[in-house]
Order: structure tokens, then sequence, then C-alpha cells
């Protein structure tokens, strides 16, 4: 019988990661800042995203591996950050609309709100993340292809099963991805709080 | 959260993702020219991302601070409760010893020993605690070179 063991990956140290993060240059913070803005779609700034980030990397809650770079290390935590944040939100709205059948029945009747309620509270409910998924393939109404990268993005499509839809060779997918998160980007440049 | 919720968060967190991605090929230049182009100041973008991270940082400096606070804390009562073990087996041989004495005290410790059915040798430890304190209370004995 094989045994199997588990090892922990190499990683850097709590102080170390405080280190490179010290050492980012300008672009690299505005690389960050972008990260941000694209996962705050939610109860979140990009400021309280990124600096929640930081905080779980410099208090070694998250360990930073080795084998990734230090961007994309944050920008996971970013992702995750927002994420948590979101599932928290819902639930304490849930919770303080006592039963998810209220819940869902607001959802189908809500009208369309901006991104805070009357109250300032966001709207995170599906009808409005839908909505805002209407718009980011609105922005290319023109442009069928980059159109369909997006719906089948969301779709959850891997690269290789959109550039077999789309007939896209290696470097017409990449540049196609290019202009199509340039796009959103440019259209949305405070992210899709905006 | 409802399924709807989630169906519709997840589509958008994959164009979010797709977006990271692009953002993450890009050449420093690349980002340069870009904050150029959209009047993008990368100092003040640099001084923004630096108050957030001064504040990231005192913050977990001062969680850091109560992990180790707690640390010694439990590391305190480790050493306290290694102490009472101590405690326990030097106060039997006391009690073993004003037990064999002719006066009040012995007297006393043995009236003890008996209301608790046990042997004085197998008295419980919160019973032979208990003992010392009572017989400190009452002056009759005294942990200070005492044994």
């Amino acid at each position: 019988m094989c045994a199997t063991t588990f090892q922990a990956r190499d990683a850097w140290s709590a102080e170390e990661a405080a280190e490179a993060i010290r050492a980012l240059g300008s672009e690299e913070h505005h690389r960050l800042r972008l990260i941000a803005k694209t996962y705050a779609f939610g109860a979140m700034t990009d400021d309280e995203i990124l600096h929640e980030a930081l905080l779980r990397v410099l208090d070694g809650r998250r360990v930073w591996p080795k084998d990734v770079k230090l961007a994309s290390f944050l920008a996971g935590v970013m992702k995750s950050v927002a994420t948590d944040e979101r599932r928290t939100w819902w639930a304490q709205k849930v919770s303080s609309d006592g039963d998810e059948c209220a819940a869902n029945d607001q959802e189908a009747t809500a009208p369309n709100k901006a991104v805070g309620d009357a109250n300032g509270d966001p709207v995170l409910d599906g009808a409005h993340l839908a909505r805002r998924l209407e718009e980011v393939e609105k922005l290319f109404c023109d442009d069928e292809t980059a159109s369909m990268m997006v719906a089948f993005r969301a779709e959850g499509y891997s690269a290789r099963e959109i550039q077999k839809e789309l007939d896209l060779d290696d470097r017409d997918y990449q540049a196609l991805q290019k202009r199509v998160s340039r796009g959103i980007r440019a259209k949305f440049p405070e992210g899709w709080q905006s | 959260m409802s399924n709807r919720d989630r169906n519709e968060e997840e589509k958008l967190i994959r164009v979010a993702d797709m977006i990271v991605d692009e953002l993450l090929d890009m050449t420093p230049e690349e980002l340069r020219n870009e904050a150029t182009e959209q009047g993008v100041d990368l100092v003040d973008e640099s001084e923004r991302f630096g108050t957030v991270h001064e504040k990231a940082q005192i913050a977990a400096n001062k969680s850091r601070l109560r992990a180790a606070q707690e640390s010694v804390a439990a590391d305190r009562e480790k050493d306290k409760q290694t102490d009472r073990v101590i405690d326990i087996a030097r106060a039997r041989k006391v009690i073993a010893r004003l037990a064999d004495a002719d006066n009040d005290v012995g007297r006393e410790v043995m009236l003890a020993a008996r209301k608790a059915n046990q042997p004085l040798d197998r008295l419980p430890e919160e019973d032979v605690i208990a003992l010392l304190e009572d017989l400190k209370e009452l002056g009759l004995w005294s942990d200070e070179g005492s044994d």
C-alpha cells in the first residue's frame, strides 16, 4: 500500500512577504489597485479589499508560496476576501430579512436599483448581478466575437473550449481577451461598483 | 444566499478572473503607459497604496502582539498547572508530617481524613489543598519554611 504524505509548499515567512510588499514599485501599486477594483463588486470598496488582503498576509493568516508571483498571490487573496465578505453580507441579509424565502421574494420583485439602496446598503442580489453582466455584454454589441467571449467566460468555458467555439488560435485568443478586458476596464474605470 | 445569487455571482467572478489574468500579464511599462493615457498619477497611486499598507501593517502588528500575549498567557497557565502538581506532592508530605504530630494540628488533620472517609495518603488533591488552606487560616500551619 502506498502511503500518501502531504508536504507543505515551500513558502515565504510573513516578514519576508512584508519586505517584498514594501519593495513594490508604483506600477505594482497601480496593478494591485486595478485588481482590487475588479473584485470589488459587493460589500467592500477596493481600499477595504486591499487592506484586508495585506492584513491577512502581514499577520500570517495567508502564506505566500515561493512558486507564486507576489501580484498573483495577492490577487488570489483579494478575490477570496471579496468573496468571503459577500457571503457574510448575504448571510446577514437573509438572517435580518427573516428567512431566505423572504429574500427570494424580494429578489423576484426588486426594482432596478443602483449599487446602494435607500439606506446606502449595497445591493448584491442575483438580479442586480445579472444586470451588471448584461451591461458588460452590451459593451460589445457591435463586436459579436467579443460579446461571445464574455458570455463563454461567464458560463465557465475553458480557454481551449472558447478557442474552439470561436475558431481562434492562441495568438488571436490572447488578443481578444486583452481587448475585452481592457474594454471593460475602460468602461468601468472605478470598478464595477460605478 | 439563493442559488440565483450564487450563480450570478460566479459568472461575474469568472469575468473578473479574465480581467485580472490580463492585468497580471501586463508589463510595468504597459501599466505605466495605460495610467498616463487615463490620467492616473502613479505617485498619487503609490501614496494611496502606502496609506492602506501602513494601516494594514499596524493592524497586523497589533494582531501578532495579541497572539504573542495569548501564547505567553497559555504558557503561564501551563506552568501554573505544573507548579500545582509539585505543590500537591509537597502538600501530601506536609500533611503526613503534621498528622504524625501529637498535638491539635495532628488531630485536626486526622479528623479531616476521617471526614473524607479516605486514608490520609489517598485524600483527593482538592481536599489536601483545602485542608492546608484551612490550617493556614486557623494559624496552625505556615507554608514559609515549614517543610
